[in-house]
């Protein structure tokens, strides 16, 4: 029978573009990157290599610029994060807490959301500017000397991570506004009933009822800032002052597309290192989760 | 009258002051674009420009760069992403959530597993699979390896899912077809999520910076990002001048979100946190 | 139309059989409610009379069509869900043309249909509403339109009414039968309350654990039932429960150590279930069986008397002209009907 056939095939229909699309920019990519990493002396343009083994893992680990970038993205990480997560839940519980302007500072913090990094990067970049930036000019007023953010090896590295907390703040918040919104208003009630302070309040009803929120906050926010290389562009035209703010993703972006001949097993190596780092990353931190609500 | 306290100005005090910083850097750059070459150096820096009918730096950009092709192709690689995308995760969150099959939910924790797999790590055989095709610098380049989202998809069915069984045999007992009651029922019920992944998908396309920049050199096909990134590094620009470029880059999304911002935060509300 | 279910069992895993070898004539034109227990299969049964679900074995029948494996929308039924199932995003006009729009009916026949429709079920002055603006009574009669406007051969109703406060439970109960009789579809009915079956129904099927226990009509399954879990299960104060054993052709209840004087022709040292309706003991100074009163409350001529019989307690409508007190001891006489002998083990009615 013809139906009985087709009410068979028939999801496999529905799911067919997507198969397609997964296999070949998603599943095919992943396979071949692990493929790619293990062919040592892979020549691109003839397709020959000598066989397979860890030697790319080995020539990355001993690079200088991948261990350089690999700290870089570490310490990236472990000064964003933590900043922006603690703004956020502040500024999510005051937004939450007001009655009027709700929309309006609402929708000021929110729009930072739509920034092209690269557009929004060059406002900043202008921002920082040694001479003429509006940064210096205001901490002029409160005299302290120009710092040279862009310019020099000692701040530039700060001047990435005031960026990048900037950038991140936005969906952050979002996501933990939603969160108190999902807290029941009764626990308020009764805590205020109880007497009990707001800061009191904030500690022992609003962070342990929004620690679900907080913890895919985390997991979100670590996976896009070890990512970071999109923002070394319009800031510093590249990776800071004689590579000194290479990340992973930049050294992966360099090994493919900026070396010729490329270097794909490096690149590949890399790749699957990072992911290997975000992996680890996140096990820890589900573990740590899991501890908690224990 | 009721007494204000204390407390309460200075909390309204601190959040504008943090609003204040939020939203500086998009004020900083668009005043900055109608800033004259010897306004925008003066130091104490002027709070607004002499004029705003200063255009000057706009037509500088616009000369020397395609900046008009670039938006071009900036909305057309949204639109077709959008759409693209948005129908394979309608279809694919609808053969999910309604739709029986053997290995379902085998194969979507599979894929759920997928998601933490960074694009970045994807994008060199991508670009070699783009490059073996002989897409290279072509539009299709930019727009094909996002056609589907598994994230996307992802939040879709948890919608769907919510959507009663009961809804579903009523119109299956009606002769509702599958394709039918997709459209009809499935499809205007998630509206406000639907807006949501679309809303995202958009933002999300037209900043892209990483995967234009690997798969297009020309300035035919270039997006607005990277565009606009050509045009500092290959100009050596002016701030003015780059300023103004930023601003045809990040204007638009800018009034999309102004009208949109109601659904974007209603609809990651819904979405976002069941993951 | 007349539906024929033959020998039919549900099968979902291998130890456990949803609906167990189940038999039945359902008239055309009568309202027949499947009453049980949650898990007794009968929403089951009524899946497999939509066509949700397919007979492991068996065959049903629509007057003489075989449709046990016919897909649901050929066979031309009407369902109304407990959650109503209507389309949020549609107004009750559109909720009501839906079933139509998909039979590809021109327009103007579907609105007229649909608004005749909405008239019967008093809905037609909320056409332009959302399902999210009407009450669940409301919601209710326009799910009942829309299952209805396709004019169906069959009726199917998932406990429509346990969404609903008691109130309008009452209400839309009697609107129910009402449609039904004016439609004279056939209608099946699905409900665990047995108050809402009785006082609907022209017939009942009580099923238990995926069995038949009884099919009759609701005073019949009052008065006679067929088993012990048919007497449970039906009358409002449950029925009173007691256990017996016969000694010398006598039900003796073993809680209270007592002869009950119910005669019954069975072998000596049979344990049985001595089951009586409140409204079926009678206050009689005479009898042999003794209790004492623990409370009484007066509803109208009659009041409801709690008596302490042994280590269990029971329930009795006594003349409200009698003056009970808390502790008086009371002989406990019985009339002819609604006293009832069951085994003990199969549950068997013997009296």
């Amino acid at each position: 029978m013809k139906s009985r056939f087709f009410e068979k095939v028939k999801p496999f229909l529905y799911l067919a573009p997507f198969i397609v699309g997964v296999t070949i920019f998603t599943l095919y990519p992943i396979v071949n990157v692990v493929k790619m990493s293990l062919m040592e002396n892979y020549k691109y343009l003839t397709g020959d290599f000598t066989g397979y083994g860890f030697g790319n893992f080995k020539t990355v680990i001993e690079d200088q610029y991948f261990r350089q970038a690999m700290g870089n993205t570490l310490k990236y990480v472990a000064v964003v994060i933590p900043i922006s997560t603690c703004l956020a839940v502040v500024i999510a519980t005051l937004l939450n807490s007001i009655k009027k302007f709700q929309a309006l500072l609402q929708t000021a913090y929110f729009l930072p959301m739509v920034t092209s990094v690269t557009a929004v990067g060059l406002a900043w970049r202008f921002m920082f500017n040694y001479k003429q930036g509006v940064i210096n000019y205001v901490l002029s007023l409160f005299g302290v000397p120009a710092i040279d953010w862009l310019g020099a090896t000692a701040s530039n590295f700060s001047a990435l991570c005031v960026y990048g907390i900037w950038a991140i703040l936005p969906f952050t918040i979002i996501l933990l506004v939603s969160g108190l919104q999902n807290i029941d208003p009764m626990y308020y009630t009764a805590a205020k009933v109880d007497g009990a302070k707001p800061l009191r309040i904030f500690f022992r009803i609003t962070i342990p009822l929004l620690a679900p929120t907080i913890f895919l906050v985390l997991t979100v926010n670590c996976i896009s800032c070890f990512k970071v290389y999109n923002e070394l562009f319009p800031l510093f035209a590249g990776p800071g002052i004689a590579y000194n703010l290479f990340t992973v993703v930049y050294y992966i972006y360099y090994e493919f597309r900026v070396l010729t001949p490329a270097k794909y097993g490096l690149a590949a190596a890399a790749a699957l290192m990072l992911f290997g780092v975000i992996f680890v990353v996140n096990m820890l931190k589900s573990f740590v989760e899991k501890k908690l609500s224990n | 009258m009721k007494k204000i306290k204390f407390s309460t100005v200075l909390l309204y005090l601190v959040l504008f002051f943090g609003a204040l910083i939020m939203i500086f850097p998009f004020y900083w750059m668009i005043t900055g674009a109608f800033k004259t070459g010897t306004e925008i150096v003066q130091m104490p820096p002027t709070m607004l420009p002499n004029s705003f009918t200063n255009l000057d730096n706009f037509k500088f950009a616009f000369q020397t760069a395609p900046f008009v092709t670039y938006f071009i192709n900036s909305v057309e690689m949204m639109i077709a992403c959008v759409v693209l995308c948005g129908v394979t995760t309608i279809l694919t969150a609808f053969a999910f959530s309604r739709l029986r099959f053997p290995g379902r939910n085998l194969i979507f924790s599979c894929l759920l597993a997928l998601m933490m797999v960074p694009f970045e790590m994807l994008v060199i055989t991508n670009y070699r699979t783009i490059v073996g095709w002989h897409l290279h610098d072509t539009k299709w380049a930019l727009i094909l390896p996002f056609t589907t989202s598994i994230f996307y998809t992802y939040i879709l069915k948890g919608f769907f899912d919510s959507i009663p069984e009961s809804l579903y045999q009523a119109a299956k007992v009606d002769g509702c077809s599958d394709w039918k009651y997709l459209w009809r029922v499935m499809v205007p019920m998630s509206k406000p999520s639907l807006v949501t992944i679309m809303l995202l998908n958009a933002i999300a396309t037209w900043n892209s910076f990483m995967w234009p920049m690997i798969a297009t050199n020309s300035k035919e096909v270039r997006t607005l990002p990277f565009g606009l990134y050509a045009f500092i590094s290959e100009g050596g620009a002016k701030n003015e001048r780059m300023m103004a470029a930023a601003t045809v880059v990040v204007l638009p999304m800018i009034i999309v979100f102004l009208v949109a911002r109601k659904y974007i935060v209603n609809g990651v509300a819904r979405g976002g946190l069941k993951g | 139309m007349r539906v024929r279910l033959e020998n039919i069992t549900k099968q979902f895993n291998k130890d456990t059989k949803a609906v167990n070898n189940f038999s039945a004539v359902i008239e055309s034109g009568e309202l027949v409610t499947l009453l049980g227990p949650s898990g007794c299969g009968k929403s089951t049964m009524l899946n497999m009379l939509s066509g949700i679900l397919i007979p492991t074995e068996g065959k049903i029948y629509f007057d003489d069509d075989d449709v046990t494996e016919m897909p649901s929308d050929q066979r031309g039924i009407g369902l109304v869900f407990q959650n109503y199932a209507l389309y949020p995003h549609m107004t009750v006009l559109e909720n009501i043309c839906f079933p139509l729009e998909i039979k590809k009916v021109p327009k103007a026949e579907r609105i007229a249909r649909a608004t005749e429709m909405a008239k019967l079920v008093h809905v037609d002055m909320l056409l332009d509403r959302k399902p999210g603006q009407l009450s669940g009574g409301q919601q209710q009669r326009v799910a009942i339109a829309r299952a209805l406007v396709k004019q169906p051969r069959l009726l199917l109703l998932d406990e429509p009414l346990s969404n609903l406060d008691a109130r309008l439970r009452i209400e839309m109960r009697e609107e129910i039968r009402r449609i039904q009789q004016e439609t004279k579809v056939t209608a099946i009915f699905v409900t665990h309350d047995q108050e809402e079956a009785m006082s609907i129904s022209d017939h009942i099927i009580l099923m238990k654990d995926g069995f038949l226990q009884q099919f009759d009509e609701p005073q019949v399954l009052y008065d006679s039932p067929a088993n012990c879990f048919t007497a449970d299960f039906l009358g409002n104060p449950p029925i009173n429960k007691m256990e017996g054993v016969v000694r010398n052709g006598e039900v003796y209840v073993t809680d209270a150590n007592l002869p009950s004087g119910v005669k019954i022709d069975l072998p000596e040292g049979k344990e049985v279930y001595l089951s009586f309706r409140a409204e079926s003991a009678e206050y009689n100074p005479e009898a042999s069986l003794k209790g004492t009163v623990i409370m009484t409350s007066v509803m109208g001529k009659e009041k409801i008397t709690s008596i302490k019989l042994g280590n269990m307690e029971v329930r009795a409508y006594m003349d409200a002209k009698l003056t009970l007190k808390s502790g008086q001891e009371i002989g406990i006489g019985f009339k002819d009907t609604g006293v009832f002998v069951f085994d003990r083990e199969t549950g068997e009615r013997y009296l």
